[in-house]
């Protein structure tokens, strides 16, 4: 793809192993490798939290429930054409006109245009809310992009010590 | 209409309302006066929105056309309105703020344009799209207070840069939204950031040189906030050493949000300048004890030192996001049959507010939406506000979903600023009508990353399918006269004319002009937009004009969703918001209202509207 995303790969690497050993996996595995697990018509707890967390830090650009606004993709279009490493990659570096990195990184991509028309996505690697709940918020955004729970604030199960 | 026969005197009072003492900017003084001309945001110092341009009539206001239109190139939300300063109008857009000066002779061509370079990473920090609230003008020098917290200012002729000033380091989530508002010879301008733990403060700038004269923090060490503690009081009493950072447990009041983008006014009897601050950061009100002084406040500034005279805090320890940055509008009215000068707010939490603007004295705190649930009224005596324990998210704590809260965090009021008319004594309030499910929860705050801690759900207040209100007010009784439902929150700005028709534009897009009396609508014309932009009014040649913004966007925009994902929810849910009274038609599934969420219902909007920021002009036809 770009270069620039080949650049941070080993970076990228580094964050997903570090996540891996930092947040317990979701039994995703079983049901289907889908990240998320629903019983009765309700989600997981992490699912859950990434509704949550979602709220907190994605919403203002995605809009509510991950539909998309005046200024920001809707990620139930976009997560199916993204798989989760992916979206881990555009999360942590934010991407700048389809091309992964940021401003915050060391070498800055000039945008599209210099009046601003441009489509960027901030990296959150500096963010704790972001970067401790990424698992789970990628559960709850692929969950909204296979259909799998409606718009709203999911019902959901009771916290397991798993979670 | 008892205040018909007060209009000459009122006229009378604000031509001797000219200070003496300086020759510092008088001109915005004397032509804030000249109805002809629309020289800052809300008209006057006074924030009222009133013109006594009266040649639009209730009887004529039909006739209304468009005269011209401009399409700014710029898509998203678009607040704020044109200034028209002798036969060019000046407008401006959302992010990348760009300025056009257009030349009223001919219809609108553009005389110069001015496009500031920016960081295209702003956009990622400002919280509720990229809206700007428009340009001042002071002494030939067009002010625009940038995304990226620059302030510039430009040659009103050429639209050449004359200096730049920064208040904000956008790296730290600090950006710029509101207007400048220009008193005597400073330009001041708030701070956003709310959402992101910036600890906010009001700066005023000398226009002439661009350095800062002045910073007032919203919260922080006494010499931060320009108190002095045996003379600023809250209500009456002195507020007494540190009294911005006593309410905030260790130093979370460096993080503590306050921002202080809204609209605001000036007294130049009492030499005061007024705003309000906003929501202390995060929104999970757990994670902060005590009352977060003093965010979600009204301020009164001295104008030069900026030391405050008096403050009010409308809601103590925020649980629910209802900022206090709303507009403050100054008149004189009688209050319990005692003429007063007062100043009016409406704010985000609810309540209509009506002080002694000199004193601070609460005179009027009453409901100007009876949906407002998560309070039963506000103490006279203390100020405060008695919260109903179940809407009370610090109540049922975190990670409990507190439900059926009105207003939703929108606030039974946002930034659209409302008007009042002399003619009618009745102030015009655009409003939300909206309730919400909040659940708090524990965030980080790390620099420049969202510090909210809360998710939360909006849909029409209960027995209602609406999601807006427009309200006519006595702000001396605190009564609400009448009350039109409008299907989407009227997120647009409001306009008091001498022809006793007020405008106002819709989500849809309509600029409606109503009866200033009986609230009938007159009158509606489709803009290529929805408006969250102020319509104003001006003389060209000898005739009545209004303008005004489309380009939907800001809060209620972010719902404005480019997938949809269910069209039968859109449809049935667009249905139920304009249609109660109406079955919905076959093939089309009926939901349950209390489970429309705001996303449901303005997502409807995208079949009445798309983005696009355009200036639609009016003007009589023959």
């Amino acid at each position: 793809m770009h270069l620039k995303w080949i650049a941070h790969m080993p970076m990228l690497l580094g964050m997903a192993l570090l996540l891996v050993a930092s947040v317990p996996a979701i039994s995703a595995e079983a049901d289907d490798e889908k990240p998320y697990r629903i019983v009765d018509g309700k989600v997981d707890f992490g699912t859950y939290n990434g509704y949550r967390r979602y709220h907190n830090s994605c919403h203002r650009c995605h809009g509510p429930d991950a539909v998309g606004s005046s200024f920001a993709p809707s990620l139930i279009e976009s997560l199916r054409n993204l798989d989760e490493l992916q979206f881990f990659n555009i999360v942590i570096h934010g991407r700048i006109d389809g091309q992964i990195g940021s401003a915050d990184d060391d070498q800055p991509i000039a945008p599209k245009s210099a009046a601003g028309e441009s489509n960027v996505m901030p990296a959150f690697y500096k963010d704790p809310n972001v970067m401790e709940y990424l698992d789970d918020m990628y559960a709850y955004v692929k969950a909204r992009s296979d259909g799998a729970i409606a718009p709203g604030r999911p019902p959901h199960l009771p916290k397991e010590k798993s979670d | 209409m008892r205040y018909m026969r007060k209009v000459p005197l009122l006229v009378a009072a604000l031509g001797l309302a000219i200070p003496s003492l300086v020759q510092a900017n008088e001109e915005l003084l004397i032509r804030q006066n000249n109805a002809a001309e629309w020289v800052m945001q809300n008209g006057n110092f006074s924030a009222t929105r009133y013109s006594p341009l009266a040649q639009i009539t209730r009887e004529n206001v039909s006739k209304l056309k468009v005269a011209w239109s401009f399409s700014t190139g710029v898509l998203r939300g678009h607040e704020g309105g044109p200034i028209v300063i002798g036969d060019t109008l000046y407008i401006h857009t959302a992010f990348p703020n760009n300025v056009f000066a257009l030349d009223l002779n001919n219809e609108g061509r553009i005389i110069w344009e001015y496009q500031p370079k920016q960081d295209p990473t702003v956009p990622g920090v400002m919280c509720c799209d990229t809206v700007n609230r428009g340009v001042a003008y002071a002494e030939g020098k067009i002010f625009l207070y940038q995304a990226d917290a620059n302030l510039v200012a430009l040659d009103a002729r050429t639209g050449q840069r004359i200096w730049s000033a920064n208040n904000g380091d956008p790296k730290v989530a600090a950006t710029g939204t509101n207007a400048p508002h220009v008193i005597k010879d400073k330009v001041f301008v708030g701070i956003s950031g709310g959402e992101f733990g910036v600890r906010s403060y009001m700066s005023a700038f000398d226009i002439n040189t661009g350095d800062l004269v002045w910073r007032g923090y919203s919260m922080g060490p006494d010499e931060d906030i320009l108190v002095d503690p045996r003379r600023t009081t809250h209500l009456g009493k002195p507020v007494g050493n540190d009294s911005g950072t006593n309410t905030w447990e260790g130093d979370q009041w460096k993080i503590g949000g306050g921002a202080t983008w809204g609209w605001y006014a000036y007294d130049p009897d009492l030499n005061l300048m007024y705003y309000g601050s906003g929501n202390p950061s995060t929104w999970n009100p757990v994670q902060r004890p005590g009352d977060n002084r003093w965010s979600m406040t009204i301020w009164a500034r001295d104008v030069d030192t900026g030391i405050a005279k008096w403050v009010y805090q409308m809601t103590p320890h925020d649980e629910w996001d209802y900022d206090g940055v709303n507009e403050m509008i100054l008149v004189d009215i009688p209050v319990k049959g005692r003429n007063r000068k007062v100043l009016v707010h409406f704010d985000r939490n609810g309540f209509g507010y009506t002080l002694d603007r000199a004193t601070g004295e609460l005179l009027v705190a009453e409901k100007f939406d009876p949906a407002v649930n998560w309070a039963t009224h506000v103490d006279m005596r203390t100020g405060r506000p008695q919260v109903v324990d179940r809407y009370s998210t610090q109540f049922n704590g975190e990670d409990v979903n507190s439900t059926g809260i009105c207003p939703a965090a929108l606030g039974s009021k946002d930034q659209a600023p409302a008007a009042f008319s002399p003619r009618t004594g009745l102030f015009y309030i655009p409003g939300n009508h909206v309730c919400m499910d909040y659940e708090p929860f524990k965030v980080s705050y790390t620099a420049g990353s969202a510090y909210v801690g809360a998710t939360l759900n909006m849909y029409p207040a209960p027995g209602g399918t609406h999601l807006g209100l427009f309200t006519a007010w006595d702000a001396g009784t605190g009564k609400i006269i009448w009350s039109n439902p409008e299907p989407f929150s009227a997120w647009g700005g409001v306009l008091a004319t001498g022809g006793d028709v007020v405008f106002y534009g819709t989500l849809e897009g309509y600029l409606k002009g109503v009866d200033a009396v009986t609230g009938r609508e007159l009158y509606r014309f489709k803009t290529p937009s929805g408006i969250i932009g102020n319509p104003n009014t001006w003389l060209h040649k000898g005739k009545q004009y209004i303008g005004v913004l489309s380009g939907v966007g800001g809060w209620a925009g972010v719902g404005l969703a480019v997938g949809m994902q269910n069209s039968e929810d859109m449809a049935a849910g667009w249905h139920a918001a304009v249609h109660p009274d109406r079955p919905v038609p076959e093939g089309q599934v009926a939901i349950d209202t209390a489970a429309l969420g705001a996303v449901g219902a303005y997502k409807a909007l995208t079949n009445f509207t798309r983005a696009g920021g355009v200036l639609t002009v009016f003007t009589l036809g023959d």
